[in-house]
């Protein structure tokens, strides 16, 4: 408890998390054992620390996003941090201000860290140009959602100990999600055989540059994996040409408890970032079943932010 | 070493000590030239003329004028970007003593007016303006413009701008009417429908996250745009070629006859796709950076003459339209006053080809596609002249360029060899 409580060492070699692409395997282990300590700060009656007392940050969401948002805000409430609400709805990006703008806006108030939601891909790097503070990627675009990932990857830390040579699948569209580049990243530091799994309109064709294995059958996936981590399944104008429809997607490749019943080892375990499209990507069956780490990983999420914000801030309070 | 071009006018011009080379005569001395109301009038060894302006242009070399076959200026409308003054400026300073001016412009270029205007303009510069009219009305895709009304104007030849014509109907009706006038068609080719990336589809891009536009877009738009040329038995000019497929659709049908040039840009000759992995909007092409190997099969057709020119692809930007987020930056980059230099540096210096190839890909080769005889130093003929120093370090800074763009890949890059004017009729400009 104590060693929380003191000015946070200076272990991870990065001042922003903008993205996994560039953290060690160490740098990894590190978030997550902060994690696991937050964890048991989370148990307590009283779930909360004073470590960021007098950190100030800013959740700059430009998407919605009640879960994630939610998520930031709670792990910095926890940590004493006082936290500012940004979302895009509500504010001037409306009347056409741009990110430097609001940048700029945010500047002269010296924040600490800036968590950012936005729909461009590198705009978290754009904006740690624009500004000082740390910054915390919580998605930009389709290019990284790294603390999803963290947490994706402390849930099966806990489960299954060492995730070398752990085959781990990710399912669903995975051209356009975020979630999934991160875990690629994160996975492999760490040792996992990574595999994706969906319909090959929404498989990068370069992926497998990238030393990632493709499945488009679900249940020949299922049967080489030990991890399924079920991505959502939207119909957007953008798929047009790459997804007919839900019914078909569910078809092919839903998550029901039959499929795994007949294709999946017993210890086959199956996560899902959320919000999930119960009867579409995931049975309720599966969702609310035995194999299903879903709201571990809700838990876990808070955790996890709470120890990014801690590695990256926690030397800050010492400035103070 | 200055970055001011001044410019002169003179009756008589004397060039004295420099190296002329040109390529196409094999001609390759140290001789002077007096030039007479912008008329080559003598050459030789130790001219001398008492009446005339000289220049000392020891240690340059001169070679036949540079034409560029695509650069966007801003004016009107986006004066911000580029004025027709600073375009010019950047041009001169690039080397050119002709650039050819997409109808990109709010208003577009598709009426006498708007060429009217572009001319005025351009008047008194030492540059010549060669402007480009759209193809179809206000570059909508619609309905063809008055191509008639542009070529009466001046139009040195059409062009639908980045937005291309999209292959097909509209390409076969703009090549069949426009070879009436017997002015060339320049074309961005493209499969409309898998258009619309941000970079290249590949590996690249999706460790970005940034949509990709696959090689099919190119390849396929390429391939449709040679077979809609080849029915029609009018003459093509692709612009901006990148992908290795394309150069293959090329190369089948020179080989087969067809009436088809293509040109390439300095920055797909010289960089490749990993280049935009810190999402700087500068690398933000169309088309799209590609892989290395199809840099290295452009470089190749470059060396060889399966290319026919190099363009700059001038496509500047203000400072605000960078100044966020990569996928709204505006695609293109400043690119007139480093287009030499960049090409220089990755085909003769690497070895690729020699000098003389790379003057006819900014020289002789885009006069022949736009119709325009070719610039020599024979007693009778136009002066219009390139100077070259090919043997000068500088560095690329764009607070100090003539353009008003500030998209530059190159900033803070040094190059070993520099255009330090050009002489084109009884204007001149010189740097220092």
């Amino acid at each position: 408890m104590n060693e929380l409580e003191q000015a946070a060492p200076a272990g991870l070699r990065h001042k922003h998390l903008l993205g996994l692409e560039d953290y060690s395997a160490g740098e990894i282990h590190l978030i997550l054992d902060t994690a696991e300590s937050f964890l048991e700060v989370l148990e307590r009656p009283i779930k909360k620390v004073p470590t960021l007392r007098g950190i100030t940050v800013v959740n700059l969401f430009f998407e919605n996003s009640t879960r994630t948002r939610i998520s930031f805000e709670m792990a910095e409430k926890r940590l004493s941090a006082d936290t500012v609400n940004f979302s895009a709805s509500t504010s001037s990006t409306q009347k056409g201000e741009t990110l430097r703008d609001t940048a700029a806006n945010v500047a002269p108030m010296k924040i600490d860290a800036v968590v950012m939601r936005h729909s461009a891909p590198g705009s978290c790097l754009f904006l740690s140009r624009c500004l000082d503070s740390v910054i915390i990627n919580a998605g930009d675009g389709a290019h990284e959602h790294p603390t999803q990932a963290l947490l994706d990857l402390l849930t099966l830390r806990r489960r299954l100990g060492s995730l070398e040579g752990k085959r781990v699948t990710l399912v669903g569209d995975i051209l356009h999600s975020r979630v999934a580049l991160s875990n690629i990243h994160g996975l492999t530091r760490l040792g996992a055989k990574v595999q994706v799994c969906g319909p090959a309109t929404l498989i990068p064709r370069h992926i497998r540059e990238l030393g990632v294995e493709v499945f488009w059958n679900v249940e020949e996936a299922m049967e080489n994996s030990d991890v399924l981590n079920v991505l959502r399944i939207q119909l957007e104008r953008h798929n047009a040409h790459h997804l007919p429809s839900l019914r078909e997607y569910h078809e092919e490749f839903g998550v029901t408890q039959d499929r795994l019943d007949r294709h999946a080892s017993d210890d086959l375990l199956v996560l899902h970032p959320g919000p999930i499209n119960r009867g579409v990507e995931i049975s309720s069956e599966v969702a609310d079943g035995g194999r299903s780490l879903i709201l571990e990983q809700v838990t876990h999420g808070v955790a996890v932010r709470m120890a990014v914000l801690y590695l990256l801030l926690g030397g800050k309070t010492r400035e103070h | 070493m200055s970055t001011e071009l001044h410019h002169f006018e003179a009756e008589r011009l004397l060039l004295k000590g420099a190296r002329l080379l040109d390529p196409a005569t094999g001609l390759d001395a140290l001789e002077d030239l007096l030039v007479e109301d912008g008329v080559i009038v003598a050459r030789g060894r130790d001219l001398d003329d008492t009446d005339a302006e000289v220049l000392d242009l020891g240690g340059l070399t001169v070679v036949p004028g540079f034409v560029d076959l695509r650069a966007r200026f801003g004016e009107p409308g986006r004066e911000d970007r580029e004025t027709v003054e600073s375009g010019l400026d950047a041009a001169a300073a690039g080397g050119f003593v002709a650039v050819c001016v997409t109808p990109e412009a709010t208003p577009v270029t598709d009426h006498a007016g708007a060429v009217a205007a572009l001319l005025a303009k351009a008047e008194e510069h030492v540059t010549t303006l060669l402007p480009l009219g759209a193809v179809t009305r206000g570059l909508q895709g619609e309905r063809l413009a008055d191509l008639g009304e542009l070529a009466k104007a001046g139009v040195a030849g059409y062009c639908e701008g980045n937005r291309g014509l999209g292959g097909g109907s509209a390409l076969r009706g703009a090549l069949g009417y426009s070879r009436m006038f017997g002015l060339p068609l320049f074309e961005l080719a493209r499969e409309r429908s898998l258009s619309g990336g941000d970079l290249h589809e590949g590996v690249v891009s999706l460790r970005m996250g940034v949509k990709g536009e696959p090689r099919l877009a190119e390849d396929l738009g390429v391939f449709a745009a040679i077979r809609v040329a080849e029915h029609e038995e009018a003459p093509l000019h692709l612009q901006l070629l990148s992908t290795r497929e394309s150069l293959e659709w090329l190369r089948q049908a020179k080989a087969r006859g067809v009436r088809v040039t293509a040109d390439a840009s300095p920055q797909h000759l010289a960089l490749n796709h990993e280049r935009c992995l810190d999402f700087d909007p500068s690398t933000r092409l169309a088309p799209p950076l590609r892989p290395e190997e199809d840099r290295r099969a452009l470089l190749a057709a470059a060396a060889e003459g399966l290319l026919d020119a190099v363009c700059s692809d001038h496509r500047p930007a203000e400072f605000d339209e960078l100044d966020r987020e990569f996928p709204y930056c505006p695609f293109g980059c400043a690119s007139l006053e480093t287009a030499f230099a960049v090409a220089h540096r990755v085909l003769v210096e690497s070895g690729a080809c020699g000098l003389e190839r790379l003057i006819e890909l900014f020289s002789a080769g885009p006069r022949c596609i736009l119709g325009l005889p070719p610039a020599t130093f024979e007693p009778g003929t136009p002066a219009e002249l390139t100077l070259l120093d090919l043997d000068h370090r500088w560095t690329y800074r764009g607070g100090e360029a003539l353009t008003l763009g500030v998209n530059s890949p190159w900033e803070g890059v040094e190059f070993q060899v520099r255009p330090m004017g050009v002489v084109n009729g009884r204007h001149a400009a010189l740097r220092g």
